[in-house]
């Protein structure tokens, strides 16, 4: 039921660097640190505005996503994006559903380019990798329906 | 702290305040140049005595959706220009901006 497809785009290199957070660049007059979670919300927010995608993260991603944000502490941004930030590069693995009918190749192909522009573009990070994995077709009526009223 | 206080107890006599107020001086000017720079949605501010007799001041910022880079950029000088114009240019060492968190426009609106 749940197709999955693993694509990898090898830019100017596969190579990843950098920690966790972001590393600063230095300045004569200060450094400037981006940290990781701007990244992951940047590349979530872009992936989001491709046509053909329906949501981000795995299923058990999204069903922790719906506990977390539900009580405040989760981001639906940044759900099933994971990144590793360099000093000027930076590597994004997401995770996501696409609607059924749409060609899931042009998806990760417009989310790839997506993400690149955005991140270069906010950020100033050249990105190095974009690993798309679709793990779930969403089907339009796949919501769970609403409970039958008991009483007329 | 100790260690911290020593050290700014050179930069007394800049604009003729003693460091504490010296280093709080800077940290709220700091924190509100940086939060009415177009493109932040809001900056806390701290500043520790360095060596020389100055202060490095570190900025944590929410930015919106704008190229970072060069927001950081202009945060930091505009902070080095308000410095000086409030005669504490010999008081401000490197201005580090950390930026933490971007905010969406709809996150604004919720």
């Amino acid at each position: 039921m749940a197709p999955e497809t693993s694509e990898t785009l090898q830019t100017k290199t596969s190579k990843r660097s950098g920690p966790g957070t972001g590393a600063p660049l230095q300045s004569e007059r200060g450094t400037t640190t981006i940290a990781a979670t701007v990244v992951q919300k940047v590349a979530g927010i872009a992936a989001r505005e491709v046509p053909g995608v329906h949501s981000l993260g795995g299923g058990a991603t999204r069903a922790l996503g719906a506990v977390t944000q539900r009580v405040g502490i989760g981001d639906e941004r940044s759900q099933g994006v994971s990144v590793e930030v360099g000093e000027r590069e930076a590597a994004v693995d997401l995770t996501l559903v696409v609607e059924y009918g749409e060609s899931i190749p042009q998806v990760c192909d417009q989310v790839r380019e997506n993400i690149i522009k955005r991140i270069e573009g906010i950020a100033g990070l050249s990105v190095t990798e974009v690993n798309v994995t679709v793990n779930d077709l969403y089907f339009p009526g796949d919501e769970a329906p609403s409970e039958p009223q008991r009483v007329s | 702290m100790r260690a911290t206080h020593g050290v700014g107890e050179e930069a007394a006599g800049v604009a003729g305040l003693a460091p504490a107020s010296l280093r709080r001086r800077l940290e709220e000017l700091a924190g509100e140049v940086a939060a009415a720079t177009p493109g932040v949605g809001s900056a806390a501010s701290t500043a520790v005595a360095i060596p020389g007799g100055r202060f490095g001041v570190a900025l944590r910022l929410v930015a919106e959706l704008v190229p970072l880079r060069p927001l950081a950029d202009e945060v930091r000088s505009r902070v080095v220009t308000e410095a000086a114009s409030a005669g504490l240019a010999e008081a401000v060492g490197p201005v580090d901006i950390a930026i933490e968190d971007v905010v969406a426009a709809s996150e604004g609106e919720a």
